[in-house]
C-alpha cells in the first residue's frame, strides 16, 4: 500500500521530496505516468501528488521575464502565451499537445521531466534558453538550463527527490523577436511528432532576417540546434522558397530518409508564419 | 487515503487507494456506469469527464488528483428528470449509434459549451479531436452540438 503525499505548499513540499525513495513516485498530470504505472504494474511505496500546490501553477508574465510553474497545464500555457510574438513557438507547442482532454491535464513540468524524444515543448524551451528551477529535500534549490535538465536518453538529470518548480525565460534576449513552433505529425489533430520544428527570428522593418534561431525535436533523444539553417536564414527574408536548401540541413542528423525529405515542408510551413 | 471530492455536486467521501483511477471510483465504488472505458490509455475518449469544469480523461485521473475537486458525469446533466439539452439534441439528431462513445463526447462538447457558448462548426471538431466514434462519420455528432448551442442561446 502506498503512502501519498499531497502537499499544499511549496514548504510543504520541500518537506515531503525528503520521504522519497527509488520506488517513489511524482505524480504531475498523470498523462504519462499513469500509463507507466499501469503497463509495468509500478507499486510505489510513496505517491507524491503535485497537484496541491496553487503557487506551482502559476504563470507571470512581465516585459522582462515568462515564469511559468511546472504544473501549469498545456491548456493553460496556450491562453497564456498565445499573441505574445517571442513565446509564440511555447503557445504553438502547448497548443498542439495530444487532444483537449490531454491539454487540460498535461503539464510542462511532466512534459519536460518525462522527456519522450516525441515530447513538443522541450524544443521550444531549448529555442527559448528556458532555465528549469529545481527544489530537493529540504527545500534546497537550484537552477539550470533545460539543456542540462535532458540527459541525453529521453529522461533527466533530476537527482533522487528533486523536483522542477518552474521554467523561466529572459525575455529581454528576445526583444523583438518573433518565433514559431510546427509540427509534422501523421494526421492534423491528436498526434505525435515526427517532426517539431522551433524557429525564432529577428527581423528589420523591410523583413530582413538579422539573427536566427532554429531547433528541432522528435529526430534524436533530445532537441538540437541546426546552425546551419541559421546560417542561411541570416541577412534574407523568411522566404518559403528557402525551404529546399534549409531541408538539406538535416542530413546526416536523421538515419529516416522520409524525415529529411519531410523537413523541406515542415521548414515550408514555418517559414509562412513569419510572413508579414 | 481518505479522499473527500465532489460528483454531481454531492459531497463524497472515500476510504480509497491514492493510485485508483477515477474511472474505476466512478464506475466499480459509486455505480456511475455511464462514463465508459475504451482503449484505458487516453486515445479514445469514452471517458471523459469534467474535472472543475475541464474535459478530462477519467481513465488517466487518479484519487491523489481529486481531494477537494469536483467532477461531473453524464449522470449530473440531467436535471429534475429533464436531459440536458445537449443530450435531448443527440438523441434527435441521430447524433448516436452504438452509443458507446456517447457519453464522452457530450461531456467534451458539455465543457466546449460551457467555455464558448457560441462555438464554430471548426471550434466543435477541436472540441471532439480527442473523442473517437467508431459508428458515425461525425457529422451527426457536430450537427447536434451546434443545435444545442444555438437551443441554449448562450445559456449553459
Ligand atoms: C493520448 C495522449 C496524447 C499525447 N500527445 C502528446 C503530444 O502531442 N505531445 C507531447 O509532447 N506529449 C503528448 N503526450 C504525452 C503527455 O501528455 C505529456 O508529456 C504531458 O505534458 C505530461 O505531463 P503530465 O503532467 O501529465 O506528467 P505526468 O504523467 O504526471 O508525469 C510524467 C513524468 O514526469 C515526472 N514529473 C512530472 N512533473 C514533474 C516535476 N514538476 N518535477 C519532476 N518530475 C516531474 C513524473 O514523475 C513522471 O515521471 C500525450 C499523451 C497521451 C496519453
Ligand atoms: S478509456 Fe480513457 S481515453 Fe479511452
Ligand atoms: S456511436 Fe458507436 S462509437 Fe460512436
Amino acid at each position: 500500500m502506498s503512502t501519498c503525499y499531497i502537499p499544499k505548499t511549496v514548504e510543504e513540499l520541500g518537506g515531503a521530496l525528503g520521504h522519497l525513495t527509488e520506488d517513489s513516485l511524482i505524480l504531475a498530470g498523470g498523462t504519462d505516468l499513469v500509463l507507466h504505472l499501469r503497463a509495468e504494474h509500478l507499486q510505489p511505496d510513496v505517491l507524491l501528488s503535485l497537484c496541491g500546490v496553487p503557487q506551482l501553477r502559476i504563470i507571470e508574465i512581465t516585459s522582462e521575464q515568462a515564469s511559468i510553474g511546472a504544473m501549469a497545464t498545456m491548456a493553460e500555457i496556450h491562453k497564456a502565451m498565445d499573441g505574445l510574438p517571442d513565446l509564440q513557438a511555447l503557445a504553438d507547442a502547448a497548443g498542439g499537445v495530444g487532444s483537449p482532454q490531454i491539454r487540460n491535464k498535461g503539464t510542462i513540468g511532466g512534459n519536460a521531466a518525462n522527456a519522450s524524444a516525441a515530447a513538443d515543448l522541450p524544443p521550444v524551451l531549448w529555442l527559448l534558453n528556458a532555465q528549469a528551477e529545481i527544489m530537493g529535500p529540504g527545500g534546497v534549490r537550484r537552477t539550470i538550463s533545460v539543456q542540462e535538465l535532458a540527459d541525453g536518453h529521453q529522461g533527466n538529470t533530476l537527482a533522487l527527490g528533486e523536483v522542477v518548480l518552474r521554467f523561466l525565460i529572459d525575455r529581454t534576449a528576445f526583444t523583438g523577436w518573433r518565433s514559431a513552433f510546427v509540427k509534422l505529425g501523421h494526421r492534423s489533430q491528436v498526434t505525435i511528432s515526427r517532426i517539431g520544428m522551433a524557429m525564432a527570428l529577428l527581423q528589420a522593418a523591410d523583413g530582413t532576417i538579422q539573427d536566427a534561431r532554429v531547433v528541432a525535436g522528435a529526430i534524436k533523444p533530445v532537441p538540437f540546434p541546426l546552425p546551419a539553417a541559421e546560417a542561411i536564414l541570416r541577412g534574407k527574408r523568411p522566404d518559403p522558397g528557402l525551404a529546399v536548401e534549409l531541408g538539406e540541413t538535416f542530413k546526416g542528423n536523421t538515419r529516416r530518409v522520409y524525415k529529411e525529405n519531410a523537413a523541406k515542408g515542415v521548414f515550408q510551413d514555418t517559414l509562412l508564419r513569419f510572413q508579414p | 487515503m481518505k479522499l473527500d471530492f465532489f460528483v454531481n455536486e454531492e459531497a463524497v467521501t472515500l476510504e480509497t487507494q491514492p493510485q485508483r483511477r477515477l474511472l474505476d471510483i466512478l464506475r466499480e465504488d459509486l455505480g456511475l456506469t455511464g462514463t465508459k472505458e475504451g482503449c484505458s490509455e487516453g486515445e479514445c475518449g469514452a471517458c471523459t469527464v469534467l474535472l472543475d469544469d475541464l474535459a478530462v480523461h477519467s481513465c488517466l485521473t487518479l484519487a491523489a488528483q481529486l481531494q477537494g475537486r469536483r467532477v461531473t458525469t453524464i449522470e449530473g446533466l440531467e436535471k429534475n428528470g429533464e436531459l440536458d439539452i445537449l443530450q435531448r439534441c443527440f438523441v434527435e439528431e441521430i447524433a448516436i449509434q452504438c452509443g458507446f462513445c456517447t457519453t464522452g463526447m457530450i461531456m467534451s462538447a458539455k465543457a466546449l459549451l460551457l467555455q464558448n457558448p457560441h462555438p464554430t462548426p471548426e471550434e466543435i471538431r477541436t472540441a471532439l479531436s480527442g473523442n473517437l466514434c467508431r459508428c458515425s462519420g461525425y457529422v451527426q455528432i457536430v450537427k447536434a452540438v451546434s443545435r444545442a448551442a444555438d437551443e441554449m442561446g448562450g445559456r449553459v
